[in-house]
């Protein structure tokens, strides 16, 4: 079954030439509706403003990390059940575990390229 | 009066104040006073004068000895200080984990650089390259400009490569200045910097992640994609 590609996402990440580099990669693989947030309390504000159907998000960011967000994603009711992707350079294993006990659906190593993040997207509303 | 550690930290006042050099003081004033007028000393007079000058010396020169050793035993303990710093330079962490790492770290933002440059390039020439005419150019230039997306992203993980190369310079720097040596006189780059730059610089990390921010692994290193997908197959 094809995924709606009009879902909207939330992109979380503090660098924003890498969420511009995200939204384009999105846009390339179809999904034009597409937000951005610099960081984790800034995305829950979005979050709990409009329903996203996805959150692509980082770990390392400052003041709530990524996996923060996931966390306080998790404990929120009305958000608990959102998909959720971290893009992250944190590579350790305990870095996939840790984000893996927490809820994530799936996990990006960067560098990646606009395949992996299809394949994931792909992967997580398969389930 | 017997010399204290006090009489060297009160420096000058203790030596004026004790009741040696005073007895002394007074003795020789009033015999200058006296030889002015045309006085004389008799022999009993002079001998007091001389044993009351002779003990004065006595205690300036056990006085003097007493808080050039406090010195010396001071200058001693910072040379001490400094040694151990300077020693500690040398084999500790930041010569064996954090200088190497920040060389390396350094050695693959200049290949990641170089391999991004390439990439955009190549996807530019194919570009460039392809007939405009042909039913399959969208689809093509679509292909490259989304190779030219995937290349940029090389620019994130440099900025956290230089960020833990920015670290060990800090660490470097906090050395230098508990030696009394600052690197510089003007703020540092940390200090200087925006807080944008400076948000971009590693960090303590919240609580309970301690350990679990590194930053990116280096090439060969970490956990691959296949092995993370393997996880979230369990």
């Amino acid at each position: 079954m094809a995924i709606d590609s009009t879902i909207p996402i939330l992109v979380v990440d503090d660098y924003k030439t890498m969420t511009r580099i995200i939204r384009n990669l999105l846009n390339q693989l179809g999904f034009q509706n597409v937000d951005d947030a610099s960081n984790g309390q800034e995305a829950l504000v979005r979050l709990r403003g409009k329903r996203y159907g996805l959150v692509i998000s980082d770990w390392n960011m400052e003041p709530m990390t990524g996996l923060e967000l996931l966390q306080q994603v998790r404990r929120d009711e009305a958000l608990h059940q959102l998909p959720f992707i971290m893009i992250t350079a944190e590579s350790k294993t305990e870095n996939v575990v840790a984000a893996k006990r927490n809820g994530v659906n799936n996990y990006i190593v960067k560098p990646f390229n606009a395949q992996t993040l299809k394949a994931k997207i792909d992967a997580v509303f398969k389930r | 009066m017997p010399y204290s550690s006090a009489d060297a930290s009160n420096g000058e006042a203790a030596i004026v104040d004790g009741p040696v050099v005073n007895r002394a003081s007074i003795a020789l004033g009033e015999a200058l006073g006296r030889l002015e007028q045309g006085e004389k000393l008799s022999v009993p007079e002079a001998v007091e004068l001389g044993a009351a000058v002779s003990e004065m010396m006595v205690y300036l020169t056990r006085w003097t000895q007493k808080a050039i050793d406090a010195e010396f035993r001071e200058i001693t303990q910072a040379i001490g200080a400094m040694k151990a710093e300077v020693g500690s330079l040398l084999p500790s962490d930041l010569s064996t984990t954090h200088l190497p790492i920040a060389e390396r770290e350094l050695g693959a933002v200049v290949t990641a650089s170089e391999d991004a440059a390439n990439a955009i390039m190549g996807a530019a020439e194919t570009i460039i390259g392809a007939d405009s005419d042909d039913p399959s150019y969208k689809e093509l230039v679509d292909e490259q400009v989304t190779q030219i997306f995937e290349a940029c992203t090389f620019q994130d993980i440099t900025g956290q490569r230089i960020a833990k190369v920015m670290d060990t310079l800090r660490r470097i720097e906090a050395r230098l200045e508990r030696l009394g040596m600052p690197a510089s006189d003007q703020p540092s780059a940390h200090q200087q910097a925006s807080p944008a730059e400076a948000d971009r610089w590693p960090s303590p990390s919240p609580a309970g992640e301690e350990g679990l921010l590194n930053g990116p692994a280096m090439p060969g290193e970490g956990i691959a994609q296949d092995e993370v997908d393997a996880l979230f197959a369990d």
